[in-house]
């Protein structure tokens, strides 16, 4: 499966922007969100999570 | 860029293009572009090309030019439009497929891109977590937070202090958990635990796909 490939809307990526400095101060626990990338995907992976298992 | 002489006339903002062999191998802009071209020492350009231009236009204008040569060095920048483009990992991927089945069927076959599927998304949980730690950035107990209902969520994962990370939620079972800086001070043990199936109580969580660092 080839990867997905998302572009982001200028708001997003405005909040991205901020959100990605806070979350690498944030110690050990967010030493790991080097990139917009993988900030986004924690936060997807979150949200998709409730949505599609809160249905079952 | 030993023994070579540059001419300059005019000042102010700019689009510059370094140059070796002819070939366009940076593109850069700045309001100062001087000053600018001072950090570009160890590209071993032969050649600048300046061309003035209004500040409004500078971006716009850098892009096309980006887009235009494909430089080198700009090599960072795959997208000469600006925008950003992240790579989902697989499973976001898995999840946002079966996301989209389902709304597809819920709008009776409306066209739902994933592109606009993420977006909403991440806005919506960005704005929240800017808003809720972006004032709050000094205070070093909080860390980023997520409650959930675990009934919304089968599968969890807690990282542990000295304890085992199933003793210590059934101990804190229908509390917030709130996980530390420090997790050391209360003895930590790098413990993967997972823990399936809980219910009735939220958790502060790390996410099963992503291993978190842990400072011993």
């Amino acid at each position: 499966m080839s990867p997905v490939q998302i572009r982001l809307t200028k708001d997003v990526e405005k909040m991205l922007g901020k959100a990605l400095p806070i979350a690498k101060k944030r110690g050990q626990f967010y030493g790991h969100f080097g990139s917009a990338t993988q900030l986004s995907n924690f936060i997807l992976w979150i949200a998709l999570n409730k949505i599609v298992k809160g249905k079952r | 860029m030993t023994g070579t002489t540059i001419k300059i006339k005019g000042t102010g903002s700019a689009v510059y293009f370094l140059k070796r062999n002819n070939k366009v191998i940076y593109v850069g802009q700045s309001k100062r572009v001087m000053s600018r071209l001072s950090a570009h020492a160890n590209k071993k350009y032969d050649e600048i090309t300046i061309l003035w231009c209004a500040t409004k236009n500078l971006l716009p204008f850098e892009r096309r030019m980006i887009k235009k040569y494909d430089p080198k060095f700009n090599g960072h920048c795959e997208n000469p439009d600006g925008t950003i483009r992240v790579r989902i990992s697989p499973q976001c991927e898995s999840l946002l497929a079966s996301y989209i089945s389902s709304a597809k069927l819920l709008f009776n076959g409306y066209n739902v891109s994933p592109v606009k599927v993420v977006n909403s998304m991440l806005v919506e949980k960005l704005r929240q977590e800017v808003k809720r730690f972006g004032k709050s950035d000094t205070n070093k107990s909080v860390c980023f937070r997520l409650d959930i209902n675990s009934d919304e969520i089968d599968q969890i994962r807690i990282f542990s202090s000295h304890r085992s990370a199933k003793t210590y939620a059934d101990k804190h079972r229908g509390k917030k958990i709130e996980w530390r800086d420090h997790p050391s001070e209360e003895g930590v043990e790098v413990s993967n635990h997972m823990i399936k199936g809980v219910s009735d109580c939220s958790y502060q969580i790390v996410p099963c796909e992503i291993d978190p660092v842990i400072n011993k």
